[in-house]
């Protein structure tokens, strides 16, 4: 990628070729001068091409599809007339005829791209649309909700399941404005193999799809005085909440989610990350095991819901490979309801567990069969990061006074540096390999971190030889791109002991369930890797990076749990999978 | 045994910064940075980072350049502004520093600056203060808020705070409440700034500056008080819609079609006394409405003495333009004047208190208690403002009291807080709500707005002008106790309803003693002593809370003998020696 | 719904258009006069403080409905130089 020049708005300034006009100007961001060209339905790997009719600029005299250009050297771009807005204008006014302007008490008020749009081109007059005219709203699956009276033909949600997740849960019939956006089952997004990953909720820029909301359940046990109402926090939450607060994207919170979640009157304020070491310490023995006793392998991990119901679904053959653990905050959760329940003297019956997740997936994962260790059910209520940030603008906590430094209660709140990178792709690998390499070499680490399979990048692999023994390892986001591996693996063209598989690319940290972005700041930021990076540097300055070095899960294990897959550990904290 | 928790929500911090603005944001971001585990909050009546004057004012740092001569710059300023009244240390290590402001701000907060299309820093220079301004975006206090909250720093917004506590005459805390429900809110900390801007009055201007409680609360601590009575802006607006000219100070005509400008300040590039004295008499004797005359080439337009200045320049930043072509906009269409090109004007006054005395630090008289920002503008006896600089001075003096507040609260103890002066300031503060009275605090603010009416009271002031005010002030403070208010938001009108009061009595005190006239920008103008006076008048006045709480005046001589830059013919007192000269 | 100010230099006219008020609670954020509440009756922000307002029309501008039309009804009463 070079760079050329170009004239845009009469000044000469240099961009990167080998992109759209759109994109090249974009990228080069000129808040001083204000060279903004709007779009609505582009988003960077998942609809290249804005055809809303905003995405628009005069190249050479002639007014164009800004997104449809490749910018070449030389070219005049004009991206603000009179003319210009008027054409933008009747782009939106035509939008509007499709969507149900019902902004105050939309769940992305504040967070759509339509609602920026129109108030940059000063709408004033636009009605909802008739309620004879609305349709139903497919309440039909258990995570996601979509309300087809916003959509606006954008298709990113089809383009993402299809070639991202090779799904394909939704389609589309028609062309343009007229086309009609439906599951590809007529019974309902539920009936349609959908495997709730929630990428099209993650790319929808309005609030067509979205996850269902079960923040009044968590309101009602929290005011509930006879509820024991304990909360959990995933690793990739911290490394997003911030930005619902307009905190600057990839900073870690997770001192303020501790302080507020404990403002917000929760019993007990856990962290994930403790689960996420104790889910390594049961996988990496299982690995282990595997390896040495001549196992199935490779083994697949089976911390990711949106993978295992895709598993179900099209790799119903290969279920065996899938780990039997439990993913981190089921595993916590069982604990609580057994170890926690017991400790306090609480029934479990009163305990209400709640998980606070990056995932979508995860509230299809607490209904599954086997995630009830204790003979109740491990977790009761899954919220999403966007659900948390709603909760606690509710409940009027103030996030931004809220202590950077809080810590969560023990004993379910201590986690290492492995357990934090588990939002990240390639993070569950890594925290993995740590435990499994000391273990199988008997020897320290020296250095814990495994930086290849770090990264964006969609499948990453690498191979270490430890002890003699060659341990080859692959991790993989996005599901198109595990479908990929998968097939050579079945094929026999890859050989890999280990295999990391995330639903979302780039790993949880990108999740369903975390807060919006604009296609704009996804193409100039990579938010995911932001979100990361935020990670790997709180295990950079963690004090034990190592999951079995975790004292508070070295202490259950001591108390309670044995060994690693001892059979109360597989009583509580492992799981089954049945072809769908 | 007595628990604060009962009479309020408590927020404990090492460092408590009052005032959300950019001054408030960079010294917590300082004091943060300067002691990483320090507790650092602030609280914010608006929200912070997104309240305060920079939202809209906020548009450059005007700087001393790197290739001029810092001494040459502080002549400039010390004989221009408010003449030899400056603390010209200060004011030297100001300009010294003041061009680190930029680049602060880019390392800090991401800030973007005017830039030429090779990005490299825009910059226009004066000609004759040899200083630059640089343009920087409106929303740079976002991107401090970000940063803010990136270290750490706690924010506790929509609490409004009107007192100080202390602890045996330390500050050690604050009181206030929160302006949606009033619930009463305690902060207890080490060390506390005061970055609340000055008191502007509510109505005599519009610009998002303090309404005085800062000032109050300082004072009520023990800060004292100094040089307020230069606290007068004047503006020359458009008449019909009350929107600056910023510029044409040079053009101005009489319905005769005579530039009245020529005859009464011919080498003024600012709005002077004299100027305005000379409008005055040409509208009252029959030859107004007075009209600034545009039809002349751009290089005869004097605007705020900027070299190449033109708004399609990349002078200000877009959004900066967005609003001004908003509010023209605006005024233009609901407008009832003619304009084209000879426009209608008049004048708009403006009293802006920055008075909060300061040492170099930006700390002030009372230990643990700083005063960073606006507030000590005059306070601090620089004098070194030009305008458009807010933010650089938000940004030089935040650095320095956010390093001398971590330096002591990281030795500091936290030091009790004494019950019962909350009990008593709580008393105090919710005083007025429900009074069975009929007094509103905009009795109060009307009836000061009524100054600005005419010129005699807020510029062109006399001894008899200053004690009508004088007297007025009097009968306010009989209605102060008697105010009354059913909410939140009114409940805070009438403190700053009272501490208005407060500043203007200290304005119109300082006035009526200061027997000379001295200063262009902000000036001091009495009718019965025209000239400057620097026989008798190289002198601060100063204020601090006398035993019966009311202000007590006493004056300073400004200790020339420790500076460069000297009236002709001054003469070093007795009892000093020629600290400056002797140094060399 | 119209909301109007009498003062005695200056008078301003605010216009809201409730019914399209998205919740979004920029106005309250931008307003540095304390002018803007949120109603839970009406279910939308208005000028509750109206008498506070100085016309800086920054509310308007953040509206992300576009909501907010503020007129200056009156803006220099009384003329300093006439006194």
């Amino acid at each position: 990628m070079g760079k050329i020049t170009i004239n845009v708005n009469t000044l000469d300034i240099e961009v990167e070729s080998g992109m759209s006009v759109f994109e090249a100007i974009t990228k080069r961001q000129f808040p001083y001068l204000d060279m903004k060209i709007p779009s609505l339905y582009y988003l960077k790997g998942v609809v290249d091409v804005d055809d809303s009719g905003v995405c628009i600029a005069e190249v050479d005299g002639e007014i164009v599809n800004a997104s449809r250009i490749r910018v070449k050297e030389g070219m005049k771009v004009v991206t603000k007339s009179p003319e210009l807005y008027e054409k933008r204008r009747d782009a939106l006014k035509e939008i509007l005829k499709i969507h149900n302007r019902d902004c105050n008490g939309c769940v992305r008020c504040n967070s759509c791209e339509l609602q920026e749009l129109l108030h940059e081109y000063d709408f004033t007059d636009e009605p909802q649309l008739p309620k004879e005219d609305l349709e139903e709203i497919d309440l039909s699956s258990k995570v996601l909700v979509r309300d087809n009276n916003k959509c606006i033909r954008c298709k990113r949600c089809i383009n993402v399941c299809a070639k991202m997740q090779a799904v394909s849960a939704i389609a589309c019939t028609g062309e343009g404005l007229d086309a009609v956006i439906a599951p590809s089952s007529p019974a309902g997004l539920a009936a349609a193999s959908c495997v709730n990953c929630g990428q099209c909720v993650a790319v929808c820029p309005v609030g067509a799809l979205s996850e269902k909301d079960q923040t009044d359940l968590v309101k009602e046990a929290l005011d509930d005085p006879s509820k024991y109402v304990v909360v959990q926090v995933a690793p990739a939450v911290r490394a997003a909440l911030g930005e619902s607060f307009e905190f600057n994207i990839g900073v870690d919170v997770e001192g303020r989610i501790a302080d507020a979640l404990r403002n917000l009157g929760f019993d007990k304020v856990f962290d994930t990350k403790f689960g996420a070491d104790l889910t390594i310490m049961e996988e990496a023995n299982e690995l282990l095991d595997r390896i040495q006793n001549d196992g199935v392998l490779p083994m697949i991990t089976s911390c990711c819901p949106g993978w295992i119901k895709y598993a179900e679904h099209f790799y119903p053959d290969m279920l065996e490979n899938i780990s039997t653990c439990k993913s981190p905050h089921q595993m916590q959760g069982a604990i609580i309801k057994s170890y926690i329940a017991e400790k306090e003297g609480i029934a479990k019956e009163n305990i209400v567990t709640v998980s606070v997740m990056p995932c979508t997936a995860k509230k299809f994962e607490r209904l599954r069969d086997d995630e009830n260790g204790a003979g109740v059910p491990d977790v009761d209520i899954v919220i999403t990061t966007n659900e948390l940030e709603r909760l606690i603008k509710d409940r009027e906590v103030r996030f931004e006074a809220m202590h950077h430094k809080a810590k969560f209660d023990e004993p379910l709140g201590f986690g290492t540096g492995a357990g934090v990178i588990f939002g990240a792709t390639g993070g569950v690998m890594e925290a993995a390999l740590r435990t499994a390499v000391e273990k199988l070499t008997g020897e320290e680490l020296e250095n814990p971190e495994f930086t290849e399979v770090r990264g964006m990048n969609g499948i990453k692999e690498a191979s270490y030889d430890v002890n003699g023994t060659t341990v080859r390892v692959a991790a993989v986001s996005g599901l198109a791109n595990a479908n990929q591996l998968l097939t050579k693996v079945k094929a026999g063209e890859a050989d890999y002991q280990f295999i990391e598989i995330m639903a979302c690319p780039g790993g949880c940290v990108n999740g369903g369930g975390q807060p919006h972005q604009p296609a704009q700041t996804r193409l100039v930021t990579n938010v995911p890797a932001e979100r990361a990076a935020a990670l790997y540097k709180n295990d950079g300055k963690a004090q034990i990076r190592k999951s079995h070095e975790n004292p508070s899960v070295q202490a259950l294990y001591d108390d309670y749990l044995g060994v690693p897959g001892s059979e109360r550990a597989h009583e509580l904290l492992h799981t089954t999978y049945r072809p769908r | 045994m007595n628990n604060i928790n009962e009479l309020g929500k408590v927020y404990e911090s090492d460092v408590l910064v009052i005032g959300g603005g950019f001054a408030g944001l960079v010294t917590a971001i300082k004091a943060i940075q300067e002691g990483p585990d320090l507790d650092v909050l602030i609280v914010e009546k608006g929200f912070t980072g997104f309240s305060g004057q920079s939202t809209k004012a906020g548009n450059g740092i005007v700087a001393h350049l790197p290739d001029q001569d810092v001494m040459e710059s502080t002549e400039w300023m010390v004989k221009n502004q408010t003449p030899y009244l400056n603390d010209q240390e200060l004011l030297y290590d100001y300009l010294s520093t003041n061009t680190d402001s930029v680049q602060w701000l880019r390392d800090y907060a991401g800030a973007q600056v005017s830039e030429n299309p090779d990005g490299s820093m825009k910059m226009w220079r004066h000609p004759e203060s040899k200083l630059a301004g640089i343009g920087i975006e409106l929303r740079t206090i976002e991107k401090l808020r970000k940063t803010a909250l990136g270290l750490g720093v706690r924010m506790v917004d929509q609490v409004n705070i009107f007192e100080v506590l202390t602890n045996n005459g330390t500050a050690c805390g604050a009181v206030g409440f929160d302006m949606n429900e009033g619930e009463f809110h305690i902060f207890h900390a080490k060390a506390v700034a005061m970055a609340t801007h000055g008191c502007q009055f509510k109505k005599l201007g519009r610009e998002f500056m303090g309404y005085g409680t800062g000032i109050g609360a300082a004072f009520r601590a023990g800060a004292h008080i100094r040089n307020i009575e230069f606290s007068t802006q004047i503006e020359i607006v458009f008449k019909g819609t009350n929107v600056p000219v910023y510029g044409g100070y040079n053009l101005i005509f009489n319905q005769e079609g005579t530039n009245i400008s020529k005859i009464y300040a011919p080498d003024a590039p600012e709005i002077s006394v004299p100027l305005l004295k000379g409008m005055v008499k040409e509208v009252r004797e029959g030859r107004g409405p007075l009209y600034v005359d545009l039809r002349v080439p751009d290089d005869t337009l004097i605007s705020i003495g900027w070299e190449g200045m033109q708004i399609g320049d990349g002078r200000l930043m877009p959004d900066k333009i967005e609003w001004e072509e908003y509010v023209a906009e605006k005024a233009n269409k609901h407008s009832t004047l003619e304009y084209g090109l000879t426009p209608e004007i008049t004048i708009d006054t403006r009293l802006q208190a920055e008075p909060v005395k300061t040492n170099h630090q930006f700390k002030t008289d009372v230990e643990g208690l700083w005063a960073p920002g606006k507030i000590s503008y005059q306070g601090s006896a620089y004098f070194g403002w030009h305008r458009g600089d807010g933010v650089g001075n938000a940004v030089q003096t935040g650095i320095r009291a956010g390093k001398d507040m971590a330096e002591f609260a990281m030795k500091a103890p936290l030091l009790d807080i004494d019950y019962d002066q909350v009990v008593k300031y709580k008393e105090k503060i919710y005083a007025p709500l429900n009074r069975p009275t009929n007094h509103k605090p905009n009795d109060i603010f009307d009836w000061i707005e009524r100054y600005g009416f005419g010129t005699d009271k807020l510029i062109v002031k006399s001894e008899a002008s200053i004690k009508e005010v004088l007297d007025d002030v009097k009968e306010m403070k009989k209605i102060i106790p008697e105010l009354t208010a059913d909410d939140p938001h009114t409940l805070a009108k009438c403190h700053e309803a009272a501490d208005s009061v407060l500043s203007l009595e200290m304005i119109f005190r300082a006035a009526l003693e200061r027997k000379e006239s001295r200063g262009v920008f902000y000036p001091h103008y009495r009718e019965e002593y025209p000239e400057q006076d620097d026989k008798n008048w190289l002198k601060w006045i100063n204020f601090k809370m006398g035993e019966d709480g009311e202000p007590e005046m006493y004056l300073e001589d400004v200790p020339l003998w420790k500076y460069p830059f000297r009236p002709e013919g001054y003469e070093i007192p007795e009892g000093h020696v020629d600290e400056w000269n002797e140094k060399k | 719904m119209e909301f109007v100010y009498e003062g005695q230099q200056f008078s301003v006219k605010h216009i809201v258009a409730t019914e399209r008020c998205s919740g979004c609670r920029r106005c309250i954020r931008a307003c540095d006069e304390d002018v803007w509440r949120w109603d839970k009756e009406l279910n939308c922000a208005i000028p509750k403080y109206i008498g506070e307002c100085v016309h800086c029309y920054k509310c308007e501008m953040a509206c992300l409905n576009n909501c907010i039309e503020i007129i200056p009804t009156a803006m220099i009463k009384n003329d300093p130089l006439l006194g």
